[in-house]
């Protein structure tokens, strides 16, 4: 199992002296520019210590908030491209259908992928329902503009004889032709993050790394549906890399010392659920079937979504105790955090890379430092030890 | 969901699309293009209009029943899908009424001169653009709630029934409102002011004194920018006149078609 280093670089200090809405809303004077300076320079050094400590990296982007500040994830990637030395690095990613010049996101990867010397791997991201709302693309249709992205920034990452020109119902390129090539042939490794059916279908069909979010053993019922989809058509189950999981992770030296790091990193997640209203199922983001299921009160089920690995119902306000049990949040002492790993990886059949938030709310520089060398020492062998007995992966890395 | 969804009395296939519609009263044509939730054929508005007018509607293509192409994207698509309406259904010497988002489709058709169109009534219509970038004319319809929603619309929220909506209802709903965003995210073509001039037919602009979504300036704009143009304010309603305040729209109406082409020269 490869472990990837994630924070979504927040800015927490603001969380408490805005009302209300932590984004798209928020008065840019809430965010004092030092201490902005100071958190970018922070995480980018979290990072260079992951990469270290034998980590693989994962950047996001999101945009108009405090939850997330890094607003063009290929930035970030730019920098740990030049300043790491092993770590592959993943950005999940782009997000496509909010891009208003797919070209433009393929001159980022490849620049990245290049200055790398080959470390990329590309996240098409579909974008959260919030993002439209920003970006001001048109909710309706994001699925068709999102594919169209896809087909063209692959095409150019394969065209090596070009110009072509593209002449697509949402993107026109007279001469599209990406100088410089990406530096990894024919392609750098593709993720596509997502739990709809056409999301995680497709992924399956193209034999794309997909990944779920935060959804606990939720994402058993995603990660059956790629199974199957592989299966049907590429004739066997995919290997345990074509899938991932994101869920927060972070270490004590005690049991009592991860439980007080890991209520400061769960502020995050309130902070993320303050929302403006209507923004989180715009019209046309979801299909009319979908939503008229949700209006009828049944929402599509799936019979895993609050189950927990000891086999009980997570409750309306779960515990941290609940959410390890859950998968959403690994804490604890080192081994506590191997086992609960372990336990949600047998549970929903096994994934290969587990996309691990690791600084999150308020979690201090020294806790996440010391939290990130406990996992790299005393958790990652072990991990890496269990996919060994899983057997080989598909694809072997650069 | 301020009216119970129903579906139209007929179907029909125009210029390739199936769509659904309404053809009902006896006297003057009259083409009602409704507003972004979809139309309303048991409504006040309509029950008091038959009784003096032929009323031809349609669910607007991806509305209600109707077929949503996939290559309409934009109230130019429907416009033009409306001049086919107009050759389809043989309707002449039409009077074009349309409410809101409709009345936007109106305006956008008109403004190509049908012969077909003899008279255009605006019931506070959205879709042109007259001020700067900076200024908001048009109120954020997306980015609320559904409570916040219907404050904006009504100048009196109308009660919903305690009734749950049927499946059908609710999917006539969910298209409904996809079918808006998918034409109206952004309310305005920015166009559209320039070509108003086009629009020839006697005109009656009217609009709700307490419309939250386009104001009473904004509405004068637009009245002014027609060559021939009444505008008249109507008492005691929000966005959707026609719906809170359906006898003096209908009355409007029937005076506008007893004065004939008479039409003041101007704005109020």
């Amino acid at each position: 199992m490869r472990v990837w280093q994630f924070t979504e670089q927040s800015y927490h200090p603001a969380w408490d002296v805005i009302e209300g809405p932590t984004r798209i809303v928020v008065p840019a004077s809430a965010m004092g520019s030092g201490v902005v300076s100071d958190l970018f320079n922070r995480y980018l050094d979290e990072w260079l210590l992951g990469d270290e400590l034998g980590l693989d990296i994962m950047v996001n982007e999101h945009h108009s908030s405090t939850t997330c500040m890094s607003n063009v994830c290929g930035l970030t990637l730019a920098i740990l491209a030049r300043q790491t030395k092993k770590a592959r690095l993943l950005g999940l990613g782009a997000p496509l259908a909010n891009r208003a010049d797919p070209m433009r996101v393929a001159e980022e990867l490849t620049y990245i992928d290049n200055l790398s010397r080959g470390r990329l791997e590309v996240g098409f991201v579909r974008g959260s329902p919030q993002e439209l709302f920003i970006s001001n693309q048109n909710p309706v249709g994001i699925d068709d503009r999102f594919w169209e992205a896809h087909d063209l920034i692959m095409k150019a990452f394969r065209t090596t004889d070009g110009p072509f020109p593209w002449e697509g119902q949402y993107f026109q390129y007279r001469t599209a032709n990406l100088l410089p090539p990406v530096y990894q042939k024919p392609h750098p490794p593709i993720w596509i993050p997502g739990s709809s059916n056409r999301i995680v279908q497709t992924a399956a069909r193209m034999g794309y790394v997909n990944a779920t979010f935060m959804n606990g053993l939720g994402c058993h019922v995603t990660m059956n549906m790629y199974r199957q989809e592989y299966r049907r058509v590429h004739g066997k189950l995919p290997a345990h890399d074509r899938l991932a999981y994101l869920g927060m992770v972070v270490v004590g030296n005690s049991h009592e010392e991860a439980r007080a790091r890991a209520a400061k990193m769960i502020a995050m997640g309130k902070a993320m659920g303050r929302m403006v209203p209507g923004t989180m199922n715009p019209p046309g983001y979801t299909p009319v079937h979908v939503n008229v299921k949700a209006l009828m009160g049944g929402a599509e089920h799936n019979p895993w979504a609050r189950r927990m690995v000891s086999g009980g119902t997570m409750p309306a306000n779960p515990s941290l105790e609940d959410l390890a049990d859950a998968g959403s949040f690994f804490w604890g002492a080192p081994d506590e955090v191997f086992q609960q790993i372990v336990a949600f990886d047998a549970v929903v059949g096994g994934f290969g890379h587990l996309l691990a938030n690791m600084q999150a709310g308020y979690l201090e520089h020294d806790e996440t430092v010391d939290s990130l060398r406990l996992f790299a020492r005393e958790v990652m062998p072990r991990l890496n030890a269990l996919e060994l007995d899983r057997g080989a992966r598909a694809v072997e890395y650069t | 969901m301020p009216f119970r969804q129903s579906p139209l009395p007929s179907t029909r296939t125009i210029a390739g699309i199936h769509v659904e519609l309404f053809d009902q009263g006896r006297g003057p044509t009259l083409l009602f293009l409704h507003p972004g939730d979809g139309f309303d054929p048991n409504g006040e508005f309509i029950r008091l209009l038959t009784s003096s007018f032929r009323v031809v509607a349609l669910s607007h293509p991806g509305f209600g029943a109707s077929d949503q192409p996939e290559t309409f994207t934009t109230v130019e698509d429907l416009a033009h899908f409306y001049l086919d309406v107009l050759e389809e259904l043989h309707l002449n010497d039409v009077t074009v009424v349309g409410a809101s988002f409709g009345g936007w489709i109106a305006a956008a058709l008109a403004v190509k001169g049908s012969e077909r169109i003899v008279r255009v009534v605006l019931i506070d219509p959205i879709g042109a653009k007259f001020s700067g970038p900076e200024t908001r004319e048009i109120a954020e319809l997306f980015m609320v709630g559904p409570d916040a929603l219907r404050s904006l619309l009504y100048s009196r929220p109308p009660t919903t029934s305690a009734d749950p909506p049927s499946e059908d209802a609710l999917t006539r709903t969910a298209r409904n409102n996809e079918a808006f965003c998918r034409y109206a995210w952004m309310p305005f073509d920015p166009k559209l002011a320039g070509r108003l001039h086009r629009l020839k037919a006697p005109t009656l602009v009217l609009w709700g004194d307490g419309d939250r979504v386009v104001s009473l300036d904004y509405g004068r704009k637009f009245a002014a920018a027609l060559p021939t143009a009444e505008f008249q304010e109507v008492p005691d309603s929000g966005h959707l006149p026609h719906v809170e305040q359906p006898g003096r729209v209908v009355q409007a109406i029937e005076k506008m078609m007893a004065d004939g082409a008479a039409v003041l020269e101007g704005v109020s």
